[in-house]
């Protein structure tokens, strides 16, 4: 081949080159491509909100708004995905490739969409519902917080990607399907986030109980949004449901037996019997009050005052036991006195006078939530964590609660249901 | 405080005629009476109001009685005698005690709904409420088992008797106070599935159990008088209790409109049990 030819070729070539930039890039600018919305499909979980029980609804992705829209599927499932996309240019091509580039290999193959026109020079094109590469990890609980989906779109064919914008959802994956919704237990944002960031990895179900009660040993117990959840901080709080403790960060004791059990129940591992409402075995003393309080410690016994009955010799009185700000009791009189102690959830001091406590039972170990510690067995529960037993009487507008800190002198029973 | 106060005030404007009665509507000397249980809170409200007024038209009354809400929904055991109402109080809260959940409260004791009231107070004050008497049904049945699993009960009053229904774990038992003493029927083997509702009828206490049927109990046998009904549930059902013609009927809870009075209600919708 002679020289010449060569240079007319090349020559050609260039021009040609020339051209077909010319056709598909002419006055494009690739940052002007936006994801206006997307939609996670085929089979993702139901979620309801932490903020009045209701369910997300969607798009999942909407461009510019604040609070994306979590998603959730259940291991061994595929995701599926569409978007909305516009961009402006002059003389936009009559189609273009789009793909999507997922973490851990999560991509979403190309497609080549139709471009249409919405106005003059402004141009939208939908990526239509498109399975994920791979699945996520059968029988795995996984977390993504992100999960960040990153557009590409190509006007050669595909012979070049060019990103163009990015989704980030929230992703749960569960190991199995959830337990079915019943009484309070219910698919709350939380209760996905707080069980899959833990859980994350793993899959046996002692793994996962494990694994989330983790999120409990601390004492530090944070929502999706990364917020305290609080036990009796300040101690008036009169929530005790699962929702009432997710709305308003701050109840008593029976929402963190249902939170632990939610967060595991979410991921379908099943135990049935796992819900412990305890109280003072019932007996009297003393006149025949009923013995039907105690005091988590550390409460601090000075010098016994009470008299006629000196089985429980401590006496404290009150009115109004709880006023504002709701930080300590108030006693009119009071042998016994309540000290920092054993804290609970993001609460250095919860109340600690009760009739009654719940605790999650699994396995044979009982877990209480409300202050991350574990029992062997329900007779240690008030050597290891109480200080004293009570009863109450009420005279004359004055309550007086009577005490003793002989933990011989009754013993816990249970009732057990299944939360 | 400020959140504690506007947190109080929306419960408060959140009660509306949108929760089922408990239950049960009782009708005396052209009066009708129900409760409400707000799920958020637990609180009970009572409804007081003419049969031929519209029910929206009704007052309502903080009654200091709760229920909790578990898998195995058990509705606010209650009933009403005279001047009171007979409660149990299962409210959960670390204060209140399951032994002493049996309260009596009087109607002319009772305020109105306001929206100054605090609902924390307000719930205080049902843990506070002194027993009528003392739950022995509840004590009898913890000290025979620790596993609670259909666990339903229910109340009659019946001239100066109390009666109750209780079940758990595929058995049931009456009880029956009387004269400043609890007895108790023999243990009746059955499988639950949800609540029954224990009425009066005929001065005999009646179990209308969740598939319709109807069980004369007492504290020498069972008998079963009425055979159960196809497609029926209890739980979709509020019963009406007529005590004015001494008949008691069921009406399906999605039928009970504000707008009409219960007579409406009763003629329209009303079957008789």
């Amino acid at each position: 081949m002679k020289l010449t030819d060569n240079i007319k070729k090349i020559g050609l070539s260039l021009i040609a080159t020339i051209a077909v930039s010319y056709v598909y890039a002419q006055d494009f600018s690739y940052s002007s491509v936006s994801v206006e919305q997307a939609t996670f499909t085929g089979g993702n979980l139901p979620i309801r909100r932490d903020e009045g029980g209701t369910f997300y609804g969607t798009p999942h992705w909407i461009s510019g708004a604040e609070n994306q829209v979590p998603v959730a599927y259940v291991s061994g499932s595929t995701a599926r995905v569409n978007a909305h996309f516009k961009f402006t240019c002059e003389n936009a091509p009559d189609s273009i490739m789009v793909r999507g580039i997922g973490p851990d290999g999560f991509d979403f193959e190309p497609r080549t969409v139709a471009v249409e026109e919405e106005a003059p020079g402004e141009y939208s094109f939908y990526y239509p519902s498109t399975y994920a590469s791979t699945e996520f990890t059968a029988g795995e609980s996984d977390f993504y917080k992100p999960f960040t989906i990153g557009w590409d779109v190509s006007f050669n064919d595909g012979e070049d990607w060019r990103n163009a914008d990015s989704t980030r959802n929230s992703m749960y994956v569960t190991r199995d399907n959830p337990q079915s919704e019943a009484g309070h237990f219910k698919w709350y944002h939380s209760v996905y986030d707080i069980s899959c960031r833990n859980a994350d990895g793993w899959s046996t179900d002692e793994e996962i109980i494990a694994a989330v009660w983790d999120e409990y040993t601390d004492q530090v117990v944070l929502n999706y949004k990364d917020d305290s959840l609080h036990y009796y901080s300040p101690k008036n709080t009169y929530f005790t449901n699962l929702g009432g403790l997710l709305e308003n960060r701050n109840a008593q004791c029976y929402t963190f037996a249902q939170l632990f059990l939610a967060t595991i129940k979410i991921q379908g591992v099943v135990r049935t019997n796992n819900y412990v409402y305890i109280t003072p075995v019932y007996s009297t003393t003393c006149g025949g009050y009923s013995v039907n309080r105690f005091l988590v410690k550390d409460w601090d016994f000075g010098t016994p005052t009470g008299s006629g009955c000196e089985a429980y010799p401590y006496e404290n009185s009150y009115t109004s036991l709880l006023p504002y700000p709701y930080t300590d009791y108030n006693f009119i009189t009071a042998d016994v006195t309540d000290q920092t102690g054993i804290p609970g959830q993001c609460s250095d001091n919860p109340s600690s006078y009760f009739n009654n406590h719940q605790i999650a039972l699994i396995d044979g170990v009982y877990y209480d939530a409300c202050y991350g510690v574990t029992f062997e067995s329900l007779e240690d529960i008030p050597y290891e964590a109480f200080d004293g037993w009570g009863f109450r009487y009420t005279s004359g507008g004055v309550t007086y609660a009577r005490f003793t800190n002989d933990m011989d002198a009754t013993e816990l029973s249970q009732s057990i249901t299944t939360f | 405080m400020r959140f504690w106060i506007l947190n109080s005030l929306l419960f408060c404007i959140g009660f509306t005629f949108g929760q089922a009665p408990e239950r049960k509507i009782i009708i005396e000397n052209g009066t009708y009476h129900y409760v409400t249980i707000n799920d958020n809170n637990q609180l009970a409200t009572y409804y007081r109001g003419a049969t031929t007024s519209p029910i929206k038209e009704g007052k309502r009354y903080v009654l200091p009685v709760g229920r909790n809400l578990t898998a195995h929904f058990n509705p606010l055991a209650w009933d009403l005698k005279d001047d009171s109402i007979v409660a149990v109080n299962f409210m959960d809260h670390v204060m209140n005690d399951r032994y002493e959940a049996i309260k009596k409260i009087g109607l002319f004791d009772l305020q109105e709904w306001n929206s100054t009231m605090v609902i924390g107070e307000l719930i205080q004050a049902c843990v506070n409420q002194p027993q009528y008497i003392f739950n022995q049904p509840y004590l009898s049945l913890k000290e025979k088992t620790d596993i609670f699993n259909h666990f339903y009960f229910d109340l009659a009053l019946i001239g100066d008797e109390v009666w109750m229904v209780m079940s758990n774990k595929g058995s049931f038992r009456i009880w029956k106070y009387a004269d400043g003493e609890w007895k108790k029927s023999k243990i009746y083997k059955r499988e639950w599935k949800a609540h029954f509702t224990l009425v009066k009828e005929g001065n005999k206490p009646i179990l209308l159990t969740e598939t319709g049927e109807k069980i004369v109990v007492s504290l020498d046998g069972v008998e079963i008088i009425q055979q159960g009904k196809n497609n029926f549930e209890l739980k979709d059902y509020t019963v009406v209790i007529d005590r004015d013609n001494g008949k008691n009927y069921y009406i399906k809870n999605n039928f009970i409109i504000p707008e009409q009075s219960i007579t409406e209600l009763l003629k329209k919708s009303g079957s008789t049990i």
